[in-house]
């Protein structure tokens, strides 16, 4: 039925994606690598070639290093304690209660709120005049004046990464959730009957049957929260100083701030291929679950 | 009653209790702040329920600042965006399931790549692009961007939703003596409307959300997308509480409302729709 003509007409199908994706996605791709080579400034139409002297710098320079490690804090500790709320949430919500359907629904509310929103909430109630954070913790007398939390390099940290750990559990739950229901009740009855205890059906049911999933979700959010910018720029633009300046942040910075594209795109480029690592892993994974299926 | 067997019980539903005050909370908290006058923003102590629940900030919002510009553009950029990238995705999946060519599954491998891509890459080199095309400070030059950034997924959700599609249906409808184009509209995009459903849902969240693009793009205060407008109520010199928290609500509104109506297929797309590629 397929016949070469026809083949002509589907090729047709996929020009307009096509021309969008080579333009908007495969040039651009190649020209931040072309950029990352040159020194160009925002306000020049042309730049020059400098070879790796971008890559050299990044090698050199104490900011670099600084916002590598604030995004493997950054990142490491997101992961985890989303996973580890997220699984546990989950297994809460797939127990029979009154009010379920809602609880559920009310669990997932922080990540169906729009970032800007988020984002400006916990600015409100982190506020250092009139926030309900410091006015709770001066009634409990946990400390005696207001503190900017956010605005204090030591605690800003802290915050913008509890924020991320509340605002993304919820990717977990559903995922989690929605494999855990389809794990069949008879696996729990034999287990049960056996003498199982429920530390060994949760171990070797359980979380024998969520793994491949977890491992996956674990992947994804790896490579979100390291790519993470939108919530980090309007929460703190990565202060103060330079306490919670991921490398991302560091890409807008150079670029945008500094306005050394060339700069910005050599940065953006060691990003790439961090997460090209979480990338192959993912497809890897993937890949060998589609097999077993 | 033996209340000692219940323990285990009460201590399921208190733990659950904690986590949905620790998620819900703080949005209750806003909605609450956002419902009562500035003069009541600063009382010490706070009043947990506003004294006398206004809807004065939602009114001034409208009427005193260009919020109602920046939504408006904000449902332009997103609904273009919606559009186009699920017309061209639909038709670039179906050619990509349906039809024999060289350099298909490149195509297919490079979108997948393109998903991944840090937007934070494809910034500088888009700036580069829009300046050239004297599109910077355009709202089309945004909406292209959000295109750009979501297509790729969205070819690789339909391409998956395609292939979950019986070929026989539009085989029956080749016997019939319908065409190519006829059996795609009326056979096949029917049967991928769960795929239409998350396409357009991912866009949404894409172009409703999206900061760092329109911060990048944009430059005069009646072009702005909400998410740029509601952070500069955020001055050097004051900040405009009651305009952020109502505003930071009525833009929550429609995102959760089209979460909790697409939430099933939703899971299907990045949960086990995910895994099985």
């Amino acid at each position: 039925m397929l016949q070469k003509k026809d083949n002509i007409m589907g090729f047709c199908l996929l020009i307009p994606a096509l021309i969008l994706v080579s333009m908007l996605i495969f040039y651009p791709l190649i020209n931040a690598v072309y950029l990352s080579f040159r020194s160009q400034l925002i306000y020049e139409l042309k730049g020059r070639f400098i070879g790796l002297a971008n890559y050299i710098e990044i090698l050199q320079e104490e900011e670099f290093r600084n916002a590598l490690s604030l995004s493997i804090i950054w990142t490491a500790a997101n992961v985890i304690a989303q996973v580890l709320l997220g699984v546990s949430a989950a297994l809460l919500l797939n127990e029979d209660f009154k009010g379920r359907a809602l609880a559920r629904a009310l669990v997932l509310l922080p990540f169906f709120m729009p970032t800007i929103s988020i984002a400006l909430m916990w600015k409100w109630l982190l506020n250092e005049s009139c926030g309900i954070f410091n006015y709770t913790l001066m009634q409990l007398n946990i400390i005696s004046k207001p503190i900017s939390w956010l605005g204090n390099a030591r605690s800003a940290l802290f915050c913008v990464i509890y924020i991320g750990i509340w605002r993304f559990t919820p990717f977990v739950i559903i995922s989690i959730l929605a494999r855990l229901q389809t794990i069949p009740r008879e696996l729990y009855e034999a287990a049960e009957i056996d003498g199982a205890s429920k530390w060994s059906q949760f171990r070797y049911i359980t979380l024998a049957e969520i793994k491949g999933v977890l491992l996956v979700v674990i992947l994804l959010r790896t490579m979100f929260m390291f790519k993470k910018l939108d919530m980090l720029l309007i929460l703190t633009n990565g202060g103060p100083g330079t306490s919670t300046q991921t490398l991302p942040v560091l890409v807008y910075k150079s670029a945008f701030a500094a306005m050394r594209l060339g700069k910005g795109a050599a940065d953006s480029i060691v990003i790439l291929l961090i997460v090209t690592i979480f990338v192959i892993l993912y497809m890897r994974i993937t890949g060998k679950s589609q097999e077993e299926v | 009653m033996n209340f000692k067997k219940n323990i285990p019980r009460i201590c399921l539903y208190l733990c659950i209790l904690v986590f949905v005050l620790y998620s819900v909370g703080p949005i209750i908290w806003m909605l609450l702040s956002s419902l009562r006058s500035k003069t009541e923003f600063f009382n010490i102590p706070p009043t947990i329920f506003p004294k006398h629940f206004t809807f004065i900030n939602y009114i001034l919002l409208f009427r005193e600042t260009n919020f109602f510009h920046y939504l408006l553009n904000s449902v332009y950029i997103t609904i273009g965006a919606i559009f186009i990238s699920t017309l061209f995705s639909t038709l670039a999946a179906y050619s990509l399931t349906r039809f024999n060519y060289r350099g298909r599954n490149l195509f297919t491998i490079f979108s997948l790549f393109a998903y991944i891509l840090p937007s934070v890459l494809l910034v500088i080199p888009l700036y580069l692009l829009a300046m050239k095309a004297g599109l910077i400070d355009k709202l089309t030059g945004l909406m292209l961007a959000y295109i750009a950034i979501c297509l790729p997924y969205c070819i690789w959700l339909m391409r998956a939703f395609f292939r979950s599609i019986p070929i026989e249906f539009e085989e029956a409808a080749f016997v019939d003596g319908a065409g190519r184009l006829r059996t795609l509209f009326s056979i096949v995009i029917p049967l991928a409307l769960p795929g239409i459903i998350s396409t357009t849902v991912f866009t949404f969240t894409v172009a409703w959300n999206e900061y760092l693009f329109a911060l990048v793009f944009l430059n005069s205060d009646l072009k702005l997308t909400f998410p740029l407008g509601l952070n500069n109520f955020v001055t050097q010199f004051d900040t405009y509480w009651e305009y952020i928290l109502s505003g930071s609500i009525i833009v929550a509104i429609p995102a959760v409302i089209i979460f909790s109506l697409a939430q099933k297929s939703l899971i299907k797309g990045w949960g086990g729709g995910g895994i099985k590629g």
